[in-house]
């Protein structure tokens, strides 16, 4: 399934629409979105919404059928069938894909977002339309639609503010080469594991801490088991789907136009609802006995921890043009 | 994607099994149909994948160690000490080391984490030992087995914190939960085996009661052994060490016991531990990663979803659905992994118990415990499957030795549905 | 030679090797808790290779449990039947296993190519380790399962051992 690195037919654009009929088809197209986001989830709950537009829209000649939780496979087999052009959508983040495109882990890189809204403002750089096309020519697409959900933090055991503080920390992060890069630099012992299997850990004991968004902590309810967070903004929580570049091609045009455009939308609504409820959720969190601690940022930037995205070669590129968006 | 051809898979299944093909390649096999001639446009790479990726869970870490550590304890002359002693304190009651049996799997209960490991360790335990003491085998493997679904109903039992997530109630208050349902099912169990040792003469061993001066000698002789179940129990109950870090420092602990303490294990013996517990972990994974795999196909066709939309075509009230929801729980729960089952039915089961009025901790209790049972009965209960296979004893031979247990586990089943407080009584006094 | 085909017909060289996997779960585990309990570090490489060393218990002695009738299946239904149908059916056991183990080991091949250049999360080891296990493991069935059904066809006449 490697095979196909090659150029994707110059066809993109409409390559089938003509062929194909305006009115439902007597076979409508099945599209699988597979994710690990707990059903109740605003995620799932936005998800669910561009479904049943989508359906409306093409008039039923495009079927959606949702896999929350994992339910449908993991990330690896889910990678592994997005590779093999199946007809799937895959919520992933962007460094999902470092083995085919490394320079897409830059996006979740440590240290390089300070506030979940840049992230939307670097999807409206050319920068990110260059990654995106980079991306299809390893025949992954992704489906631009800003499911960015504020930045990640650390909740466990106790206060992890300072390199001292953190030194030597078990904790859990997805599994992803630059989640664990990020923490390594910091000082702590970062294990990978699935979404699914993380709550488990942290009861067993297997790790003292995770690496979530207030939302997550809030909808996993992880902040029932374990008090302290610290606000150390590491990494974006900044999701996208994902699917085979050859795959999505044989979608007629209008097809893909209504796709694209309700999942962005879902996207953006997911975000609206992140940020104007991440204070009340932070309430209700503290009035359960969570603690919020401010983290010395700083001192982790002077270890280093900063330059971790000037391996990527896109690196620098991306610094500068965060800079640039701040300076406005 | 309709009519008949979803079910196909599962018929298929079913002929391989009565064909006496290998239980893991009859799960392989249904999934590999599934996808390469109904679902084709889902590619097999998919399933391969999963083969794989199935595998890479740390979560399923404690099976080997709690294996060894089983067969470790034997060769190491701990468990024939151990048993000594147990007994001293029990063989003056009916049925004595089957009640062990039971209450072992109470105290060790969920920190193994599955049902499996638990089972899997006392059948290469216990059951050797049990049959020496004139229990028939089979009924030997079904109390093992019976009495490890109890794992998954006490703190910090997985499917505990699964419900938890899944629903977005307090894990907390699922953990107080799980514990009076858990204790339930162990009296229960009890008198079950009180029950058949009358009726199958499983007589005392001892004419009565032994003294405590002897009880106190028995101690000192297998001191270490119960030390190290003591610093096992201890260990994991306060969360220091992992289920898997507690089997790994069990079997550790065993081999120091054994060679330096005790001194009858020959290192060759280490050969036919490593011999023998590989097998038995190739068995029993290959069942659990090939089960996951077909849990694949249930979940792609949406075969909980069509039986979810007939229990709620029917209209049944709230015993109706609690009854219903019973029934096709522990349909399921036979199939495949019950985790997987929790993950893809309690999201659509969950919104109409709570229209019905039932309590959400509640419902999730009544789950878990449906879908434990399920790994105990035909036609593809893993825990009985696994059971059998380590005792070396046939299916129907099992069920007919383990009837009155798995009815005592339905008695449970029943009380901790009709009588809401069980699940409840806990997590509100604790509030 | 003789002897070397004895080795590996009768599951010797798998017992050696099953040994040393069930060896190379336990070790990195151990070594991982004393590392996180003592060096206050945890080894990524270290889990991977427990777990494809896991994967490789799960599926890559299908032959070898075969070959000791030792996996876990469905007896008494078979066990019923009269003699002679028995047989038949025994025959197409072993066909479908034959068949079913060949076409997994042209997947697992297939999956082996691909994952040469795919790493377990964090480390440098392949994920192709985890997917030649299923080569090796339904490849040792398919030759042990077609030599079975030969000697079934071409021994009937003798009595059977
Ligand atoms: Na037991
Ligand atoms: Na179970």
């Amino acid at each position: 399934s490697c095979g196909n690195k090659t150029e994707t037919p110059a066809t993109d654009g409409t390559p089938s629409a003509s062929d194909q009929t305006t009115e439902p088809s007597a076979d409508p197209i099945t599209i699988s979105i597979s994710h690990s986001y707990t059903e109740l989830d605003q995620v799932s709950v936005e998800l669910n919404n561009a479904k049943k537009n989508i359906e409306e829209r093409t008039n039923g000649a495009v079927i959606v059928n949702l896999y929350p939780n994992n339910t449908f496979g993991n990330l690896v087999d889910g990678v592994e069938a997005v590779m093999a052009d199946s007809p799937l959508l895959l919520m992933a983040a962007y460094s999902q894909w470092e083995d085919l495109y490394y320079d897409a882990s830059a996006l979740q890189c440590g240290f390089v977002f300070e506030k979940g809204e840049e992230f939307l403002d670097v999807m409206n750089t050319p920068l990110f339309e260059k990654i995106v096309t980079e991306m299809d020519k390893v025949n992954i697409h992704a489906l631009n639609c800003a499911f960015v959900g504020g930045m990640r933090h650390v909740i466990g055991k106790k206060p992890y503010t300072t390199p001292a503080e953190i030194k030597g920390l078990k904790l859990r992060v997805p599994n992803s080469t630059t989640y664990l890069e990020c923490f390594e630099a910091m000082g702590a012992s970062p294990m990978g594991m699935a979404a699914s299997e993380q709550l488990s850990a942290l009861s067993a004991g297997t790790i003292d801490a995770l690496d979530q968004s207030i939302s997550l902590m809030y909808s996993t309810k992880s902040y029932e088991m374990v008090n302290h967070v610290t606000l150390l903004a590491q990494q974006p929580l900044a999701d996208a789907l994902f699917c085979s570049t050859k795959w999505w091609n044989t979608i007629p045009a209008e097809y893909q136009e209504i796709i694209e455009d309700e999942l962005h939308q879902a996207g953006i609504r997911y975000n609206q609802y992140s940020v104007e409820n991440e204070g009340k959720m932070r309430e209700e969190m503290e009035a359960a006995g969570v603690e919020f601690h401010e983290a010395d940022r700083q001192a982790f930037l002077d270890m280093g921890c900063g330059d971790l995205v000037l391996k990527y070669s896109i690196g620098q590129e991306l610094l500068d043009t965060l800079a640039e968006i701040r300076s406005k | 994607m309709s009519g008949i051809g979803i079910w196909l898979p599962l018929i298929l299944v079913m002929v391989l099994l009565a064909l006496r093909i290998p239980v893991s390649m009859a799960f392989l096999s249904g999934a590999v149909f599934y996808f390469g001639f109904i679902a084709t446009e889902m590619p097999l790479n998919m399933i391969l994948s999963k083969m794989v990726s199935a595998g890479m869970n740390m979560n399923l870490m404690a099976i080997p160690f709690f294996i060894t550590a089983g067969l470790l304890m034997n060769y190491t002359g701990i468990t024939s000490r151990m048993m000594k002693f147990a007994d001293l304190c029990v063989g003056h009651m009916w049925g004595g080391l089957a009640q062990v049996n039971v209450l072992l799997s109470t105290l060790m209960g969920g920190l193994c984490g599955s049902s499996n490991a638990d089972a899997a360790m006392q059948c290469k335990m216990l059951v050797p030992e049990m049959e020496q003491r004139g229990f028939n085998r089979a009924f030997s493997a079904a109390v093992t087995a019976s009495s490890a679904l109890i794992s998954p109903m006490i703190p910090p039992g997985v499917m505990l914190i699964l419900y938890a997530s899944i629903t977005e109630n307090s894990v907390l208050d699922m953990f107080m939960a799980g514990y009076l349902p858990g204790i339930l099912m162990c009296i229960v169990l009890m008198l079950a085996v009180a029950y058949v040792s009358h009726r199958d003469g499983y007589k005392p061993t001892r004419e009565k009661r032994a003294s405590l001066r002897e009880i106190f000698r028995g101690l000192i002789e297998c001191f270490w052994a119960i030390l190290m179940i003591i610093v096992l129990i201890v260990g994991l109950r306060s969360g220091i060490v992992t289920a898997t870090e507690g089997g790994a420092v069990l079997c550790i602990l065993c081999l120091f016991v054994g060679i330096v303490i005790y001194r009858e294990m020959h290192p060759r013996q280490l050969v036919m531990v490593a011999k023998e517990s590989f097998a038995s972990v190739a068995n029993i994974f290959g069942i659990i990663i090939s089960a996951t795999v077909f849990g694949l196909y249930l979940t792609y066709a949406q075969i909980p979803q069509q039986i979810t939309r007939m229990i709620l075509g029917m209209n049944v009230g709230r015993i109706g659905f609690l009854m219903v929801v019973n029934l096709i729980l522990l349909i399921m729960g036979m199939f495949v992994d019950s985790s997987a089952v929790l993950m893809i039915a309690v999201p659509l089961l969950y919104p109409v118990a709570m229209q019905l009025g039932i309590h959400p901790i509640h419902f999730g209790i009544v789950c878990i415990l449906n879908l434990s049972i399920g790994a105990l009965t035909p036609p593809f209960g893993a825990v009985m499957y696994q059971c059998c296979n380590l005792c070396k004893i046939e299916m129907p031979e099992f069920l007919k030795q383990g009837k009155e247990l798995i009815g005592a586990l339905f008695i449970s089943l029943l009380l901790v549905t009709f009588i809401p407080a069980i699940s409840t009584f806990l997590p509100t006094i604790f509030k | 030679m003789k002897k070397i085909i004895a080795y590996f017909r009768d599951g010797k060289f798998e017992e050696l090797l099953g040994c040393l996997m069930i060896v190379t779960v336990i070790v990195p585990v151990v070594l991982n808790i004393i590392n996180r309990s003592v060096l206050n570090k945890y080894s990524i490489s270290l889990e991977a290779t427990a777990l494809l060393a896991y994967v490789w218990i799960g599926y890559g002695f299908f032959g070898y449990l075969y070959r000791k009738d030792a996996h876990v299946d469905v007896k008494f239904i078979v066990n019923k039947m009269p003699p002679k149908v028995r047989v038949f059916f025994d025959l197409l056991r072993d066909l479908f296993i034959l068949l079913f183990s060949a076409y997994m080991v042209y997947w697992g091949y297939k999956l082996f190519g691909s994952n040469l250049n795919r790493y377990a999360t964090g480390t440098k080891i392949p994920l192709a380790v985890g997917y030649a296990s299923i080569i090796f493991g339904y490849f040792s069935g398919a030759v042990r399962s077609f030599w079975t059904i030969i000697s079934r066809l071409f021994r009937r006449g003798e009595d059977q051992k």
